[in-house]
């Protein structure tokens, strides 16, 4: 009787265990950057959703195109209409696999962690790795930075020759995500 | 009771092991959905309809957003008739600037100056009030009101028309009503009612109805056709419908900033002026060559 009890009860903690393997938040922060010397252009989205698998070490993003906000509210609106296509591709993705081994149970910060995996964006999926920070805290939460380059030209993004001087090939994104 | 001990225990185990099933074989999209399934959702206003608050020399429902300024100059020409006066271009008949800034997203409040004919200032308000959506909850048409106040500034003769302060204002109503049908096409209808209180003569009327019809449609990233006609109410017996007024043209717009070009019959800028049926013959060639540059400007906090 104790033993079947005992039984159940490991059980149950197994499956709540299960529950716990993911680490998600909905509001990650990512901000992506042109400089030119004509000019610089920055937009943020602080809607970023992200689930962190800690059992297979698999960190996936989704951020709607529409939540970046920019200085200017007519490039905003190119952004999305001329650009991007948000009304037809609406979010960017990227799923990747933490190539490093890494400790959840411990507060400790891991520096120069690699994630490979794809990005989806503007209906191109294309072979992605980036260089992240992987910090893990008392609470046990965890914390992801990260800062990559991507090429317009990867994701068929087209830059009109009118404006080829003030927006840049490559753009910078800056990315941070607090999980719970 | 051990049976019914091993009966749940089994029922427990069932469970988990459905719990681990999703987790092991998780192929991407499974991720991927359950990512949908947690983004905030955006609030799917449709944007883009115009590429500027102007439809030509008319306003659309587009709207300056909150902490922008919009700073615009438009020019008409004189007639296109000949080399003679280089096709209109040697004489400016009319040279209008505007400033708009969006007091919200929602409220944007506006002043400016033509210069013919009265030298006129307008004051203006435009309150987007409904917004086209799609998605989850979605809504057909936006839908904005646009008022102005209007003061006549140029000397009248005699002195009393000149004293009458009242004399010199008129008063602009328009409902605009659009809709973005497909990423190409937008069309937009505007019921307008222009109040003065004092006219030239006795046969002008005070009060004038018109409806505005227009529309836009892309053909490429950058650049769209567009055109918008004023259809004035016949209420009045001075009323010539050749004299209704039409403008077509085009929109390019480059980064931070949108020209129009167009002809039209319209020698003002000003609703005030050019929806009361008082323009050229379009089809007597009547026609004047027109262009307004737009460049805005952001006090958004985020600006560095």
């Amino acid at each position: 009787m104790n033993k079947s009890l005992t039984l159940l009860l490991v059980l149950f903690t197994v499956a709540v265990t299960q529950a716990q393997e993911k680490l998600i938040t909905r509001t990650g922060v990512i901000t992506f950057s042109s400089e030119t010397s004509m000019e610089n252009i920055e937009a943020t989205s602080s809607q970023a959703a992200s689930i962190f698998d800690t059992s297979k070490n698999v960190i996936a993003f989704n951020v709607l195109l529409k939540s970046f906000k920019f200085e200017k509210a007519l490039m905003e609106e190119h952004f999305n209409e001329k650009y991007v296509h948000s009304d037809k591709y609406p979010a960017a993705k990227f799923k990747g696999t933490i190539d490093q081994d890494i400790d959840l149970n411990t507060a400790q910060v891991y520096k120069d962690v690699t994630i490979s995996g794809s990005m989806i964006l503007h209906g191109v999926t294309s072979p992605k790795t980036v260089k992240a920070v992987i910090e893990v805290m008392e609470d046990k939460s965890v914390k992801v930075t990260s800062d990559f380059k991507i090429t317009l030209a990867t994701y068929k993004v087209e830059i009109p020759s009118l404006v080829k001087d003030k927006i840049s090939a490559d753009i910078d994104v800056n990315l941070e995500a607090n999980y719970k | 009771m051990k049976k019914c001990l091993a009966v749940l225990c089994l029922i427990v185990c069932a469970l988990s092991v459905y719990a681990q099933e999703p987790a092991n074989n998780q192929q991407d999209d499974d991720l991927f959905a359950e990512l949908d399934d947690l983004t905030i959702e955006s609030d799917n206003e449709v944007i883009a309809t115009f590429k500027s608050t102007r439809l030509l020399i008319g306003q659309s429902t587009e709207r300056v957003k909150q902490r922008q300024l919009h700073f615009r100059i438009s020019h008409v020409f004189g007639k296109i008739k000949g080399i003679d006066n280089f096709f209109g271009l040697d004489q400016i008949n009319n040279m209008h600037i505007s400033l708009e800034y969006g007091l919200t997203d929602f409220i944007q409040l506006g002043i400016a100056r033509s210069n013919k004919p009265d030298k006129t200032y307008s004051n203006s308000i435009k309150v987007s009030a409904l917004r086209q959506r799609d998605g989850t909850s979605p809504f057909p048409f936006a839908l904005s009101y646009f008022g102005s106040l209007d003061i006549k500034t140029r000397e009248y003769f005699p002195e009393a028309r000149n004293k009458n302060f009242s004399g010199r204002l008129e008063y602009v109503n328009q409902l605009l009503i659009s809709r973005k049908f497909n990423k190409d096409l937008s069309l937009q209808v505007s019921p307008t009612f222009v109040y003065r209180n004092l006219t030239e003569t006795e046969n002008d009327p005070n009060a004038i109805f018109s409806i505005a019809m227009g529309g836009r449609y892309l053909i490429s990233r950058s650049i769209s056709l567009n055109a918008e006609y004023y259809y004035t109410l016949p209420t009045f017996d001075t009323h010539d419908a050749s004299k209704n007024t039409l403008a077509v043209g085009m929109d390019i717009e480059t980064g931070g900033h949108v020209f129009q070009l167009y002809f039209t019959n319209a020698f003002a800028l000003h609703p005030g002026k050019f929806a009361i049926n008082q323009s050229g013959d379009f089809f007597n060639r009547d026609i004047n060559f027109g262009f307004s540059i737009l460049r805005e400007f952001s006090f958004s906090k985020k600006s560095k």
